[in-house]
């Protein structure tokens, strides 16, 4: 399973996995705490569970008024990584348009 | 005044249209199998359409009463002259018109779309046809066709969206939306089912000992792999099972290419809860494969005597 860019608000644990042959994807997330699964009052990871890099928000959360395609908003960890993956320009469309994101 | 069609009368190719029919404990009645009485185009003492057997749109709000071999369905909005046709359900590439949304999906063919009207429709729907069934386009969070029950999709390619659904019942475990057939699924790779833009809020069973989902999608040992769902730009909510488990959405053995995308969960309660889980089953020892899990919000994922999971994988036979 692959979960990204997710918001786990208000709940004890984020991403369980108890499938111990395969690893659970859950790379930026939001998991409560800007500090991630280990911060105070954030929703913890089990093992077997890839969650870094890590999101530190997740913007307009109330369920009434929220856009319906929402992004956790650090995209700065998200860029970083991309930046570090991709050893150069950036030159995808999709790396394209995160870049435009972090530039405001 | 009344209407019956019966040996007595001799009522063969009856017909009764444009009629206000108001005050009468049963209007038009028909116990004639072989033949049936045309009474559409009247207007039955209410916008609901008359009272009948199987009471499904705006059930509380019926008119007068109808019996037997009788097609009432379009009728008027108000007395005749001034009143309008309406059905409740249409199949909008041919035109006609249900009193139900399970009948116009008996009456459809392949790649048809049906149009639930706003109202509150009461019925669990079998979906046996490769269809799309949508209520009428409301807001994000308004959805002004209601289902108080259930769709239980059986075949590939079917389509469901804009409706809010609700589901209480307590005869066993209890879903918004089924995907699955046990008698046996038939996969076409070329299709997907898709269900989309819905607000799902209020599933529960007051049965002991079943669990009640939002969205539970589930192959059988019989039939083929469940393989291309798309879930998405779905509210899930209030999905509560206080002596038991409860899932926003369960993926359930052999399903593949399973896509769950910008939805939102939220205020999943019970004994043991996950917002999206992904399992085997008693049936089929698998875990569903190719699961894609994006640009959702879970919120509220609390259980009483466990810990609330957001997104896991089990492998537990019988998880919530």
């Amino acid at each position: 399973m692959v979960a990204n860019y997710n918001c786990f608000i208000e709940t004890p644990i984020g991403a369980l996995n108890k499938n111990q042959s395969d690893t659970l994807d859950a790379r930026y997330n939001y998991w409560n705490s800007s500090q991630g699964p280990d911060g105070t009052n954030g929703a913890e990871a089990s093992s077997n569970v890839s969650y870094e890099p890590y999101t530190e928000e997740c913007a307009n959360i109330t369920i009434e008024n929220t856009p319906m395609v929402l992004m956790p908003t650090n995209q700065k960890v998200l860029l970083y990584r991309l930046v570090q993956m991709s050893h150069g320009p950036i030159t995808s469309p999709t790396m394209v348009m995160l870049n435009s994101t972090t530039s405001h | 005044m009344g209407y019956s069609d019966s040996d007595d009368v001799g009522g063969d190719n009856l017909e009764a249209y444009c009629n206000n029919l108001s005050g009468n404990p049963t209007a038009i009645v028909n116990y004639d199998e072989s033949d049936t009485i045309n009474a559409t185009g009247n207007w039955w003492n209410s916008a609901a359409g008359p009272e009948r057997e199987f009471k499904t749109y705006n059930k509380s709000m019926q008119g007068d009463k109808v019996n037997g071999n009788v097609e009432f369905t379009p009728w008027l909005t108000a007395p005749c002259p001034d009143g309008e046709s309406f059905a409740p359900v249409e199949i909008t590439n041919l035109g006609g018109g249900y009193p139900s949304i399970q009948a116009a999906v008996n009456d459809a063919g392949e790649e048809d779309t049906i149009l639930a009207k706003a109202g509150t429709h009461t019925e669990n729907v079998s979906v046996t046809e490769d269809v799309t069934i949508t209520g009428e386009e409301g807001t994000h969070c308004e959805k002004p066709t209601v289902l108080e029950g259930s769709f239980n999709i059986k075949v590939d390619g079917v389509t469901v969206k804009n409706f809010k659904i609700t589901n209480t019942g307590n005869i066993r475990e209890i879903e918004g939306v089924f995907i699955g057939d046990s008698a046996g699924y038939t996969d076409d790779p070329d299709k997907v089912i898709k269900v989309c833009s819905n607000v799902i809020d209020g599933i529960n069973s007051t049965s002991p000992e079943v669990v009640a989902e939002g969205i539970h999608v589930k192959s059988y040992d019989n039939g083929d792999q469940i393989n291309g769902v798309l879930i998405k730009e779905n509210i899930i909510k209030n999905i509560k099972k206080s002596d038991y488990g409860a899932n926003g959405i369960k993926l359930q053995a052999n399903v593949n290419n399973i896509t769950i995308l910008s939805n939102k969960i939220q205020d999943v309660r019970g004994t043991w809860i996950y917002g999206i889980t992904s399992t085997q089953s008693s049936l089929e020892e698998v875990i569903p494969k190719n699961v894609d899990v994006k640009h959702n919000i879970l919120k509220n994922i609390t259980a009483s005597t466990y810990r609330g999971v957001a997104i896991g994988i089990e492998e537990a036979t019988y998880p919530g």
